[in-house]
């Protein structure tokens, strides 16, 4: 009956005033542990989660993201996550942040809901993605890395530090999955569920800008640097191409952030110019 | 959006008999369709993978086209070499076409890391001035996920281009020298005719060097690369401006994880490009049988499959539906994926009814159909149209639900 009664709530005010709203917070490339420390900062996820009706509603992922994306170390452990989530929380509308890479996960549950019997469960509970800089398209510094050429046949491959999330953002693999295994992409069918996406154009690494100290500053001078591989629109790590390649834009960074200033792809995870604020007020959509 | 999903009808769905209409034949397979000829019986997946039959369809924007995007272009400013640590203690030669190059050097595991300082980099007229000297840790902080000791260098603008000779004392090892030339205008594209083929099959690679927007003269040479890291040595030919070749795939693909690549090395007038591409590439496990059955009253389109290997084969396919204007637009997205032993079983696509928009109808078609084995992440039959279905079409309001009038 209460379905039934938020049913038709829904149909004059979003969100129903019945549902339980719930937030995941979901890393990029990397093996992670304490992502709610290390990889977003407390700053950056207690203020988001503080838009929720219920601010004990989140979850901070924690999972492999060295692995390939459908990976049961990957893919597999978020949906495990997500799923434990869901249940002990009683989620009915979950929104899930993600941050670079950890887009192109949420991306391949979405893109893939027969894949694993828990996939469907989530899309149906799943409001929206905000993918934070996701790297939909891959980055060419994936492809700088990988040093993948005949002379590095015997070099190369024992080098070891290529880890297979890195291999998989190659411009030329992300284009073959984005043809192959996942929606969103233009002339790819859509996901199912809204996947949209907060564009970094910009890398601030003045030493006189304090903005550039946000996210730490000797990351964003390695940011400045990396962008020589990219285009003029680019956070440091990923074209803005990339960035707006599957779902939809939400924003591109100058246009909400405080004093219109840009988010490098290091900010885009913390709470700097503003982000926070906004996904803060995104929560009670 | 509206979303059906079927975990636990799912299994119904996979033995669905289609018994609402007669089997038809798929449509003749298109030009870039892929249709596996032979099957391959494989030994059983090592990757672990979903048991249970599951069954998920969602509803598309009917204005939203849906096409087959050309496989990416890889361009390239940027070359790779291995060099001994001998080599860059005497000083190893570069020629660089542009101001502003950036060179990276990464030691092998047995290499001796190198500090920012130990890099040398002489120029025609004495030292070549750097605008930034960057170590491992800052790269990583870039998310340049770099080795140990790895050192990168970006020449500063005013030491242009030309010859020049990198040198670091401490070298011990080999070492993967990697340049890097944004602002140059020798550039390499490198082109592959499709991003999926099976064991054995055929694609084809076309390489072009340009320079300032004009094609030049460039020798070249390529090498197909596997997931496991096994190469096979490409021939590239002249082809029209460029170079090219048509690429035989071994018969005996790997089941290791991840993409093959064609990787391109070139050479014109002593600057050097390499460039990558990548596709995948399937042992032919299973196919389709070559019919379906569709229930009009459903929306449900069985399809009969051959698999000669046991594992998790997934069908999914796209719904138009005529519109009211008559032309054929994407309506619902569904997939169906169970676990076969080997031998004969079907997978059902169940579109809902719900996903017509109010207004579309009969006839309709299903596009875009693959058949994918999810236990070794392997595309193997893809229809860009595969079956149609005619009915009388009715003007219908539903109440916002279409409804089908099937003949």
């Amino acid at each position: 009956m209460l379905k039934l009664l938020c049913g038709l709530l829904l149909a004059v005010a979003a969100p129903c005033a019945l549902a339980n709203t719930g937030v995941a917070f979901v890393h990029g490339t990397g093996s992670q542990t304490n992502a709610y420390n290390d990889y977003w900062q407390p700053a950056m996820v207690d203020s988001v989660r503080g838009g929720l009706p219920n601010p004990a509603n989140y979850t901070v992922i924690n999972c492999d993201f060295t692995q390939y994306m459908w990976d049961s170390r990957a893919a597999g452990c978020l949906a495990g996550q997500l799923t434990t989530f869901i249940n002990n929380r009683g989620i009915t509308r979950l929104i899930v942040i993600t941050h670079s890479n950890g887009g192109n996960v949420m991306r391949w549950i979405m893109s893939n809901p027969t894949w694993d019997s828990r996939y469907p469960n989530i899309i149906s509970k799943l409001v929206r993605v905000n993918a934070l800089a996701p790297s939909s398209a891959g980055t060419p510094l994936a492809d700088a890395v990988m040093n993948g050429t005949v002379f590095e046949a015997a070099v190369g491959w024992v080098m070891g530090y290529q880890n297979d999330a890195v291999r998989m953002q190659q411009t030329s693999w992300m284009s073959s999955y984005n043809g192959n295994w996942l929606y969103g992409t233009a002339g790819r069918p859509a996901l199912p569920k809204t996947f949209r996406s907060v564009v970094g154009t910009d890398v601030d690494s003045s030493p006189f800008d304090s903005d550039s100290y946000c996210g730490g500053y000797w990351e964003n001078v390695g940011l400045e640097t990396t962008q020589n591989w990219l285009n003029s629109c680019s956070d440091g790590f990923l074209d803005c191409s990339s960035q707006s390649a599957a779902g939809s834009v939400w924003f591109y960074d100058t246009a909400r952030t405080a004093g219109s200033e840009p988010l490098s792809h290091n900010q885009s995870r913390r709470a700097c110019m503003n982000l926070n604020t906004i996904l803060r007020s995104d929560m009670s959509q | 959006m509206r979303m059906t999903l079927s975990i636990a009808v799912a299994t119904a769905l996979v033995a669905f008999s289609g018994a609402a209409s007669a089997a038809q034949p798929l449509l003749p397979a298109g030009g870039k369709d892929q249709v596996p000829s032979k099957l391959a019986a494989l030994p059983a997946p090592s990757m672990q993978v979903e048991r249970a039959p599951v069954a998920f369809s969602w509803k598309l924007d009917p204005a939203a086209a849906v096409y087959d995007a050309a496989p990416a272009v890889a361009e390239s400013r940027e070359y790779w070499q291995t060099v001994e640590g001998a080599e860059l203690q005497r000083g190893v030669a570069l020629k660089l076409s542009a101001p502003g190059s950036l060179i990276r050097i990464s030691p092998a595991a047995d290499a001796r890391g190198l500090a920012t300082d130990a890099l040398k980099l002489q120029g025609a007229r004495g030292p070549a001035k750097l605008e930034r000297l960057l170590d491992e840790r800052q790269l990583k902080a870039a998310g340049m996920e770099v080795g140990t000791g790895t050192v990168m260098a970006k020449l500063a603008p005013e030491a242009g281009a030309g010859s020049f000779t990198l040198s670091a004392s401490e070298a011990r090892g080999r070492y993967v020298v990697h340049v890097f030339e944004p602002a140059s205008t020798d550039v390499l594209s490198a082109r592959i005719d499709r991003d999926r083929a099976l064991a054995g099959g055929d694609i084809r690679l076309d390489v072009d060097f340009a320079r300032a927007g004009r094609k030049v003269a460039a020798n070249g040479e390529a090498l197909l690369v596997s997931p496991d890291g096994r190469s096979w040595p490409v021939r590239l030919a002249s082809s029209g401006n460029g170079l090219g070749a048509s690429v035989r795939l071994p018969k005996a693909a790997t089941d290791a994880p991840g993409l093959w690549e064609l990787q391109v090395f070139t050479d014109a007038d002593g600057i050097q490009r390499d460039a990558r591409t990548a596709f995948s590439v399937a042992q032919p496990t299973a196919r389709f049988g070559g019919q379906y059955d569709f229930d009009a009253a459903k929306l449900q389109m069985a399809l009969p499959v051959e698999a000669a290997s046991a594992g998790r084969y997934e069908a999914r396919g796209l719904l138009y539906a005529t519109a009211p204007d008559g032309t054929l637009r994407p309506v619902s997205q569904a997939h169906s994926a169970a676990w076969f032993e080997r031998g004969d079983g079907t997978l059902t696509l169940a579109f809902d009814r719900s996903h017509l928009p109010q207004g579309y109808g009969a006839p309709f078609e299903v596009r875009q159909l693959e058949l994918l084995d999810q236990s070794r992440l392997a595309p193997l039959e893809k229809r860009a149209r595969a079956g149609r279905i005619d009915g009388a079409r009715r003007g219908v309001d539903t109440g916002g639900r279409g409804r089908l009038q099937a003949r």
